[in-house]
């Protein structure tokens, strides 16, 4: 379907109105398509923008694929989907309004705009649809700013004597006449911010190594209602907190606090909790 | 896990052993006397060159240095420009480590030698010998991300040199700062090394369980008479033509330290005076006053309960490592006491790094500390790491006090292993000679936020600062910094526009006094944002004195006093005409200083906009105006 392949990474972007159940079957579909090797994300056009992918990790973006095929894409939108696409990557879309589409495209700059086609959709798509809907397909670029590429002046070292010292190379065929001359393209980019994010900071919840206070289990069992019990019968008797944030888990009420001296009385300060040591 | 079998670790150990003792032979000058082993090692030299501006590409260089000695490598680290053409081209395995500074300039210490690489490039094949690999150090907020590096990097391909492995970017901007990069780097490095100049049948790495000899080695003097080798060193008073460093520092007076924000505003800004009599330079606008602080008393107090330490025990420092020199007399004079090393020299209140957790997992026999050390200094504990320290920037101080198995175990030495030293400050400065002679004045925003810790972060210079009175001396340098001012001399200069939203309004009024002063104020537009008129606006009634004898053209900007919020950039916007008639017409030199990330942007974003509106020919063409027209006028200095 879509001429979508095994292994390949999918990018699904649907608008509102939808109707979920349809967005799920769907979403199934391309999921065996795809394969074990393969991936499907699905993203609200609207939050394509914010979401920050990395860029070219996608091989195909279906776009407003699902009925009722009225929402454009506005180009900044497209323009997000193409930084995601990988070179040569495929975007699908279907729409009542193919001349648009087709010039949204072309502005956000995708190569190989195609002209509307049929789109086969199934009699339960084609219910309550006044206008016809076409299909569009187009591509991102082959080639890619940023990209490596072999540093043109990266020659092989020729045979020669051992002290090669002041041979001076007369066929200059590289203008250089400034250090910056010697920046390629990749050079002069900047890491994702994405990628300077140690993985998962989101969720600080550890339990410690002999956790009684029932985190270890919740965390296991991803319960968020007795998580929330627990949290307000603390007791502590894991033994876990007097050794230092190193060693407390996240529901530990004295993060934050140095390591007890022992037969040190702490005192916290702003709880309600039971002071237990 | 299984124990290695005794044999082979006591060889490891024997090798290491016949390894260090080489080396500090050598270090002696002494020739060695096993001519097998050390003809070998000849064979396996490592040259490592860092060009290094705050001293940090230099310990990373001396880092791989002790490394290379796990993999049988003799390193021998060098400052770039400290090494010639002649001995590069001797060499066929040279490792260099790079940071880039200022505007995506190389260190002073790479720059000369640079030069003479780039005066080779019409040679392609002149380092067809040599086998190298580039470590660069830097921050991704700048548009010049690692330039000092990349160029490096590139310019050493096209004169015939072969990478071993990719350039590595190390990055401040990472979660786990530039060693995320440098650790993984290193381990492509060995790898790759390994497989190019293997070890021979029956010889190994050394073993991480065996751990390296501490930088330094520390003589403790029991009886203060027996001091024959070290010299106590008071501070110099004055400054001779030596480099721009803690060597050149000379102590000046507090003679103002006042609060400028309103005593309700959350921020607390300081204005700080000292006497620069022993300076033999005038500074000029622009330039930047270095500032050597030291740690609180409170915290000198907690990490010597904390290590158990006798503060008045007398003790010096000897190099352990040939690849490492001595801390600067300056900073820890030889003799001294365990007190003042711990107040001037050692940063205790830095954050660990990686190594930090694997050096203390030598030191310490409780198993359930060592494990956590472990799982800290893991690869697979970056997590870990991060969430324990840097998220919540947890001080070294604050560790140790975590690990009381641990921390009474630690010996002498290997604490300047642990703990890095006291970094310099800059502090562009916000008063003029001309106008404030034998005087610098510095703007100081006070550093102090709540992060998960229970105690706030205070930063260590800006209220090791607000705590200096009146007449107490403070170590400080001249440096200049990256924001030139047209010579007053010259005649004809063109208006100077200069936008400073907070304490980036410091180099300005050094320059704008140093303009009233000569009598040639005409001409200087400035541009101050700040949150209110009453609570900081620092400035106000010297600036609005000289707007009434019109000796200055002032906007302000101030965010908060009304409803939605106004900054710099809009203020220009509104004015764009007339931003446009300096800009655009009248060639105004315009300048930039203060926070890094949002606000250059939405500046560059204001100045893009005034070209729009002053030449009516679209957004494109402002840009391209922009870049190939403003670019030389506009000069900015941004810091984190």
């Amino acid at each position: 379907m879509f001429g979508i392949n095994s292994g390949q990474n999918v990018l699904l972007l649907w608008s509102n109105p939808v109707n979920t159940e349809e967005l799920q079957t769907f979403v199934g579909d391309i999921k065996s398509a795809v394969g074990d090797d393969g991936r499907v994300s699905v993203e609200n056009s609207e939050m394509l923008l914010s979401s920050s992918h990395q860029a070219s990790c996608f091989d195909h973006v279906l776009a407003g694929v699902l009925p009722p095929f009225t929402y454009l894409c506005p180009v900044d939108t497209l323009g997000e989907a193409l930084r995601v696409l990988k070179p040569s990557g495929r975007l699908t879309t279907r729409t009542v309004d193919a001349t648009t589409t087709q010039s949204n495209l072309k502005m956000a700059g995708f190569t190989s705009v195609s002209e509307p086609k049929n789109a086969n959709l199934t009699d339960e798509q084609k219910k309550d649809l006044t206008l016809p809907v076409n299909e569009v397909t187009c591509h991102k670029p082959s080639f890619e700013v940023g990209s490596s590429v072999q540093l043109s002046f990266a020659k092989a070292p020729a045979a020669q004597s051992s002290n090669g010292t002041w041979n001076i190379d007369l066929d200059d065929d590289l203008e250089l006449e400034n250090p910056d001359d010697l920046l390629t393209e990749e050079d002069l980019t900047r890491p994702d911010p994405s990628s300077l994010k140690v993985c998962g900071t989101t969720g600080q919840r550890k339990a410690c190594k002999n956790c009684v206070c029932g985190l270890k289990e919740e965390l296991e069992s991803e319960d968020v209602q007795k998580a929330e019990e627990n949290r307000k019968n603390f007791k502590s008797s894991c033994g876990s907190c007097y050794l230092g944030d190193a060693f407390r888990c996240a529901s530990c009420p004295y993060l934050g606090m140095p390591a007890f001296k022992p037969g040190e009385k702490v005192k916290l300060v702003d709880s309600t909790l039971q002071d237990t040591t | 896990m299984d124990q290695p079998p005794i044999i082979s670790r006591s060889r490891l150990e024997i090798n290491f052993l016949r390894l260090l003792n080489v080396t500090q032979q050598m270090a002696n000058g002494d020739k060695p006397k096993d001519w097998t082993f050390e003809k070998w090692m000849e064979s396996r030299s490592l040259v490592i060159l860092y060009g290094s501006e705050t001293g940090t590409a230099q310990e990373v260089a001396a880092r791989i240095g002790r490394e290379a000695r796990r993999y049988f490598f003799m390193p021998i680290v060098s400052a770039m420009n400290d090494f010639s053409l002649d001995n590069l081209l001797k060499q066929t395995l040279v490792v260099f480590v790079a940071s880039t500074t200022g505007q995506g300039d190389d260190p002073s210490n790479m720059r000369s030698f640079f030069k003479m690489m780039w005066s080779q490039r019409k040679n392609k094949h002149i380092l067809f010998n040599l086998h190298f690999a580039v470590l660069g150090l830097g921050d991704s907020s700048y548009q010049k991300f690692n330039y000092a590096a990349k160029r490096l990097n590139n310019l050493l391909t096209l004169l015939g040199g072969r990478s071993l492995i990719k350039l590595g970017l190390g990055d401040d901007q990472h979660d786990l700062g530039p060693d995320f990069v440098i650790n993984t780097w290193l381990k492509e490095l060995w790898n790759k090394l390994m497989d190019l100049y293997p070890l021979p049948e029956g010889c190994k790495p050394m073993d991480s369980s065996v751990i390296m000899p501490p930088k330094y080695k520390a003589v403790f003097l029991n009886n203060i008479e027996s001091i024959s080798n070290g010299t106590c060193v008071e501070m110099s008073k004055s400054v001779s033509d030596r480099p721009i460093n803690i060597d050149n520092a000379h102590l000046a007076e507090v003679t103002m330290n006042t609060r400028v924000t309103a005593d309700d505003h959350f921020q607390e800004v300081r204005l700080i005076e000292f006497d620069m009599t022993h300076s033999e330079e005038r500074h000029k606008p622009g330039d930047v006053l270095m500032i050597q602080p030291q740690n609180l008393d409170e915290h000198v107090e907690e990490f010597l309960q904390v290590l158990e330490l006798d503060p008045q025990q007398v003790f010096y420092l000897d190099v352990n490592d040939p690849n490492v020199s001595l801390p600067s007399l300056s900073l820890l004079p030889r003799p001294c006491t365990v007190r003042e090393c711990v107040k001037n020299y050692l940063d205790i209140q830095a954050m660990p790094q990686r190594y930090f957790f694997e050096l203390l997992s030598y030191f310490t026999k409780d198993e359930t500390e060592r494990e956590k050390f472990l799982e800290i200094s893991s690869s697979e504990g970056q997590q870990a790491l991060y969430d324990y320290c840097n998220r919540p920037k947890r001080s070294i101080l604050e560790v140790l006090a975590d690990f009381p198995h641990t921390r009474q175990n630690i010996p002498f030495e290997y604490i300047f292993d642990l703990v890095p030293s006291i970094r310099a400050r800059p502090y562009s400065i916000a008063s003029s000679s001309l106008a404030l002679p034998k005087k610098a004045q510095i703007l100081v925003a006070v550093v102090n936020y709540n992060t998960v810790l229970k105690r706030a972060r205070l930063g260590l210079c800006t209220n090791w600062l607000a705590r200096q009175r009146v007449g107490n001396s403070v170590p400080v340098w001249i440096k200049p910094g990256t924001l030139t001012f047209p010579d007053l001399s010259n005649e004809a200069i063109p208006p100077v526009v200069m936008i400073g939203p907070g304490t980036g309004c410091a180099p300005f009024r050094s320059y704008l006094q140093e303009r009233v002063a000569a009598g040639l104020s005409k001409g200087v537009v400035m541009v101050f944002g700040c949150r209110s008129s009453t609570k900081d606006y620092f400035f106000k009634d010297e600036w609005e004195a000289l707007v009434n004898k019109q000796e200055l053209e002032l906007y302000c900007a101030f965010s908060r006093d009304q409803e939605e919020k106004v900054y710099v950039q809009h203020i220009m916007k509104d004015n764009a005409p007339y931003f446009w008639k300096l800009i655009g017409e009248q060639k105004a030199l315009v300048y930039f200083a203060g926070n890094a990330k949002r606000v250059p942007i939405d500046v560059h974003e204001a100045l893009t906009y005034i070209c729009e509106v002053g030449r009516g020919k679209g957004s494109q063409d402002a840009e391209e105006y922009m870049s190939k027209n403003l670019t030389k006028r506009y000069q900015t200095e941004t810091w984190a």
